[in-house]
Formats: C-alpha cells, sequence, structure tokens
C-alpha cells in the first residue's frame, strides 16, 4: 500500500514537472496569438502559431523532413567530426604544455572567424559536396566540447593522482579509470552545448552551396517571402535540436549511474563497480 | 602686445559667431530637405549608379529631399521594410514585386532602373560551348534565386538540353571564385552587366572583351521580358505622400540621364564609394547598364516607364512555373502616374 502511494507521488511528481514548462510554451503561444490578431500583424512580418501549425500540417511531411532529413544527417556527422577532433585536442592539451601553448590560442581564434564567410572558400576547396557543410558543423562544434574536454580532465586534483600511482596504477589506467569518469560530467556538458550548435552549423552551411537541407529550405523561402513556411521549418529544426539535446542526455545519465542512479541504487552500484575510486572522486558536492 | 591682447577677444567672439551662423544656416538648409529612406537591393554595387552618383551630384537634394541609404540583407527584406513602413521605397525586381503581392504585400513598382532582365549563362570561351544544349554533361552554378532557377530550366529546355543530364548546383553568391576555380563550368543566372566584366578582369582579360565567353541571354530563349531594378513603394504611402515620390524621381531621372551621358564620372562617384570595384570594370558594366535603361517607351515617356503588359506576360509566366500559386493583379503592382 506505501509503495503503491509513493508510485502514485512519482507519477504526479513527474506530471508536475512536464506540466510547468509545458503551461509557459502554451502561455507564450496564446499570447504570440493574441499579439498578432490585435495588433493585425501581417503573416510576412510574424505569422500566427495557428498558421505555423496548419503550414506543419501542409508542408511538414511532403516538403519539410525530406530538407530536414539531409540537415540531421549533416549534423550528426558534423558533430561525430567534432567529437573526435576535440578529443584528440584535448589530450593533446592536456599532456602537451607546448601544443597547449601553440595551439590553444589558434583554437579560440577559429571561433572569432565568422563561419558563414569560410563556407564559400571550403565549397572552392572541397567542391558542392557535404563535405564542406560537414567541416563547417564541426567547426561550429568542436570548440566547447574541447574546451569543456580540458576543464574536465584538468579538475582532477593532484592527490587523487598520487594514490593511483601508489597503486602502480599506468598513465592509460590513470586516464580511463580516473581522468576520464572524473570529466564526464564536464564532456557531456560540451557535448550538449555542441549538439545544439551542430544544427545551427549545419543550417548556416546550406546557405551556400547546398540543394538540399533546411538552410537552403529557408533561403528559398525567404526569397519567395514565405515567411509561415520559414516559421514552420524553424520550429521542425528547434525539436530536431531538443531531441538531439535529449539523447546527448539520455547516453549522459546513462554514462555516469554513480550521479544520476537513485540515492540507494547509486550506493549499491558504487560498491560494486570496478570503477568505484573514480566514480566516489566524482561525486558531486552537494 | 597689448593691442594684441586687447583684439584676442574681439576675434574669438567673431570666430564664435561666425561658427553659428554657418551652423544656423547649415541646420536651416538641412531642415528644409526631407528625409527619404531607400532600401538598395543588397549591399551597395554598380546597380546603384544613379542613386549614388544622384546624392552625390545632389540631384535629390535640388528636390528636396535627403536620402538614407538601407542595405537589406535581400531584396525581399527590402520589400518589407517598404510594406511596414521601415523605407518609403526599395529596389526590386518585377518578379519579387509579384510575389510580394501574392503574398499580400501592398508594394506597387512606380519605375523602374532596367527595361529589360539580361540574366542569362556565361560559359567560358575555353569551354568550346556553342550551343545551349551543349550544356548537358556540365556542372552549371546558380545563385538559389528561385525566379533565376525557373529561368535557367526553361531556357535549357527550349534550347533542346536534356535538365537530367544538366548538373544545376546552387552555390550562393560564390558564383564567379568556382568558375574560376573550374568547380562549375558555368554560371547559371549571371547577369549581363555584371558578371562579364568582371569575369574578364579575373582573367585578365579586357572588361569589354566578348570573345572570352559565350553569353546565353534568357530572353533569346523563350523566357518574357521582364523589368528588374524596380523602384517599389507602398501603395498607401504612394497615396498618403505623392508628391515626394514624384520628387524623388525627378531627381532619379536626372541621375540617371546624367549617368547615360557621363560614364566615366558615374564610374569614379561609384568607385568612391565602392573602392573594391575597378574602374574599366565599372565603366563596361555602366555602358551595358545604359543600353538596358533605354527602350522604344522611355524614348516615347521617359526613364523609368513601364509598360503593364510587360508584368502581364511576366505574371502569366510565374503562374506556369509554380512561382506563384493564384493570379496576381498586376495592374495594381505597377503605375507610370509618379513619373508624370
Amino acid at each position: 500500500m506505501t509503495a503503491q502511494n509513493t508510485n502514485q507521488n512519482s507519477v504526479l511528481s513527474h506530471l508536475g514537472n512536464a506540466a510547468m514548462p509545458l503551461g509557459i510554451v502554451i502561455g507564450l503561444l496564446a499570447i504570440w496569438e493574441a499579439a498578432v490578431d490585435i495588433l493585425e500583424i501581417q503573416p510576412f512580418v510574424l505569422p500566427a502559431p495557428t498558421e505555423i501549425f496548419k503550414e506543419l500540417m501542409i508542408s511538414g511531411p511532403t516538403v519539410i523532413l525530406p530538407h530536414l532529413h539531409v540537415t540531421m544527417l549533416e549534423t550528426l556527422a558534423g558533430y561525430f567530426a567534432a567529437i573526435v577532433v576535440a578529443a584528440v585536442l584535448s589530450v593533446l592539451i592536456l599532456y602537451s604544455s607546448a601544443f597547449r601553448r601553440g595551439v590553444l590560442p589558434l583554437v579560440v581564434a577559429s571561433q572569432t572567424i565568422p563561419i558563414i564567410t569560410m563556407a564559400p572558400v571550403l565549397v572552392i576547396w572541397f567542391g558542392y559536396n557535404s563535405l564542406p557543410r560537414i567541416i563547417i558543423t564541426a567547426i561550429v562544434a568542436f570548440f566547447p566540447l574541447t574546451i569543456a574536454a580540458v576543464t574536465g580532465l584538468k579538475s582532477l586534483e593532484p592527490h587523487f593522482i598520487d594514490f593511483f600511482r601508489s597503486l602502480n596504477a599506468t598513465p592509460s589506467q590513470i586516464f580511463f579509470k580516473l581522468r576520464l569518469p572524473v570529466a564526464l560530467p564536464s564532456i557531456f556538458g560540451g557535448l550538449k552545448v555542441a549538439a545544439t550548435l551542430a544544427v545551427i552549423g549545419a543550417t548556416i552551411s546550406e546557405w551556400v552551396g547546398a540543394s538540399r537541407g533546411i538552410g537552403y529550405l529557408i533561403a528559398q523561402d525567404t526569397a519567395l517571402l514565405n515567411t509561415t513556411r520559414v516559421f514552420a521549418s524553424l520550429t521542425v529544426l528547434g525539436i530536431a535540436g531538443m531531441a538531439l539535446f535529449g539523447l546527448v542526455g539520455l547516453i549522459e545519465r546513462l554514462s555516469m549511474p554513480w550521479i544520476y542512479a537513485r540515492p540507494t541504487m547509486a550506493w549499491l552500484r558504487t560498491q560494486r563497480s570496478p570503477q568505484a575510486p573514480a566514480a566516489a572522486v566524482a561525486r558531486p558536492r552537494r | 602686445m597689448t593691442a594684441s591682447r586687447k583684439l584676442k577677444p574681439l576675434a574669438c567672439a567673431a570666430l564664435a559667431a561666425l561658427t553659428s551662423t554657418l551652423a544656423l544656416t547649415s541646420s536651416l538648409v538641412a531642415a528644409e530637405l526631407t528625409k527619404f529612406r531607400y532600401a538598395l537591393i543588397a549591399k551597395p554595387g554598380i546597380w546603384d549608379a544613379a542613386v549614388l552618383n544622384g546624392i552625390d551630384r545632389k540631384f535629390f537634394a535640388d528636390e528636396g529631399l535627403e536620402l538614407e541609404l538601407i542595405s537589406p540583407t535581400s531584396p525581399a527584406d527590402g520589400l518589407k521594410l517598404v510594406a511596414t513602413g521601415g523605407a518609403e521605397l526599395a529596389t526590386a525586381h518585377s518578379t519579387d514585386v509579384i510575389i510580394a503581392r501574392s503574398k499580400g504585400l501592398p508594394v506597387v513598382s512606380i519605375g523602374t532602373n532596367h527595361q529589360t532582365g539580361t540574366t542569362g549563362i556565361l560559359v567560358p570561351a575555353e569551354a568550346g560551348v556553342k550551343d545551349i544544349k551543349q550544356l548537358e554533361g556540365k556542372n552549371v552554378g546558380i545563385t538559389g534565386i528561385p525566379f533565376n532557377k525557373v529561368m535557367l530550366e526553361h531556357s535549357l529546355k527550349a534550347g533542346g538540353a536534356d535538365l537530367g543530364k544538366v548538373n544545376i548546383v546552387t552555390v550562393g553568391f560564390t558564383q564567379m571564385p568556382l568558375l574560376l576555380s573550374q568547380r562549375i563550368d558555368a554560371l547559371g543566372d549571371a547577369i549581363s552587366w555584371d558578371e562579364p566584366p568582371i569575369y574578364n578582369v579575373q582573367i585578365k582579360k579586357p572588361a569589354d572583351d566578348t570573345s572570352t565567353y559565350t553569353y546565353f541571354t534568357f530572353t533569346d530563349y523563350g523566357v518574357p521580358r521582364f523589368y528588374t531594378f524596380g523602384l517599389v513603394g507602398d501603395e498607401e504611402a504612394l497615396k498618403a505622400k505623392p508628391d515626394i515620390y514624384k520628387a524623388f524621381l525627378r531627381g532619379w531621372s536626372k541621375s540617371v540621364e546624367w549617368m547615360m551621358a557621363n560614364r566615366e564620372e558615374a564610374a569614379d562617384g561609384v568607385i568612391k564609394q565602392i573602392p573594391s570595384i575597378t574602374k574599366e570594370e565599372a565603366v563596361v558594366s555602366l555602358a551595358e547598364i545604359a543600353r538596358i535603361s533605354v527602350s522604344a517607351e522611355t524614348e516615347a515617356n521617359g526613364i523609368g516607364w513601364q509598360d503593364v503588359a510587360v508584368w502581364e506576360t511576366q505574371e502569366k509566366f510565374m503562374l506556369e512555373n509554380g512561382l506563384i500559386s493564384s493570379d496576381v493583379d498586376v495592374s495594381k503592382a505597377v503605375t507610370n502616374d509618379y513619373l508624370k
């Protein structure tokens, strides 16, 4: 009976958690709809949410989704490329002070360049295929990931390393069993930021040298004053970005049970886990 | 020494009085001018020679207008600005005006810079393409402007090319570097007064050398004549302040006529504002612009004149090719009333 009550409370709590953001979104959409109606705002300036919804129903399956498919493939390809680049760079920055001094300023400088200006150059170098767009996506996404990874990997206090060394741990054991688990929360923070940036990168990359993709569709619709479909495309893109963000969040939860599991279970897992020392170190202060 | 000391305050007072008088006079002169916000089609270019020189040579000031130039990110933005009261006038192609009218924007073209659009395909001579059909198997780069793609495909079909065999790629406004680096074989939506001289300058040939490329103008392949670089205002604003629009058109007409008669000086006027343009390129561009700024209609009615029948044919073409989904009453989209 008590267990049943606990379950009911838990369900209600979850519903309450979901209701709040949903209520805010519905409220904002209602204000938007009313503002467009009362202020008589023309659709080419700002379409009403109901009009965008109608457009989604009409163009969504036949026009927007095929373009979204292209954009998401480029997003994922660029995102994974960014992960690989960030992984290599962060390890090199961590272990080589010369590399850090030489390359980190260049990495920072790369982010001060408006990426859209690079797009035509990349198209000239690599042609009008997906590669320039994947590179642009990776350039946009790798920076927060690299910085987050370096910050996470460097956050370990030296006495934990000393402790591992006292147990005759090899450098690779120190990295994989101590540094990496400790850095994971920071790395996942970077991965989540990079996921949203990758979607932006892929979309803007399609403004130059693309014949398909949401960015291309938005550019075409802008020229044709099809503002309602521009908003419909942006809505779909936003949902796709949120889905990617959510997926990374899910992987984060599954990857760090010592942080996200229930306290009683976490204690049990900590006892059983071969990464117990690292998990203990990584436990955030509460 | 003493006299000098006595004169010093007097000199200062005289200087202050002179400065105040000058400031007052200039503010009075400025107050006489009416602010007129003019949205260019995008960033300023050689196509804005009439407006840029008109400001410089005070053709607009003589009509009581002080132009404030706005550079929107796209032609559609200029029309939105006009329709929402953000600008008095915008430069826009007749295509964009028809699309805007189909979306409910109450915009009206009151004059046009070019009596006919000369958009077409530019192929470097060494490609050996003498016939549009020979573009099969080639990579043709286009900016992505929807109307241009429609015209290109129409022309290719009319020229007997199999569309499936022509690789049309959207490359944005990076066509020229892609052509020069041989990433594409042809420019699919070049303009006769823009890309040819630029191409020649880039390959170190005289800007007016026509032997370096082959040019297929879309209107030679069944695309109806259309007006480009029109002057577009808002329906209500035009009715409310007809005088300022008439004043603008008077200043603009004078400037266009001056530009056609003084191309070298007009080129200098543009280069002063946009130093990246070379003189050679600008002069050749302006010669071609001067050619298409006049027609039989302008000879009879004056610079900027537009024939509604031309708009009607274009509207029909756009409807047939899916650029608009329903009929647009173009008689409301164009007027010559303000040119009179």
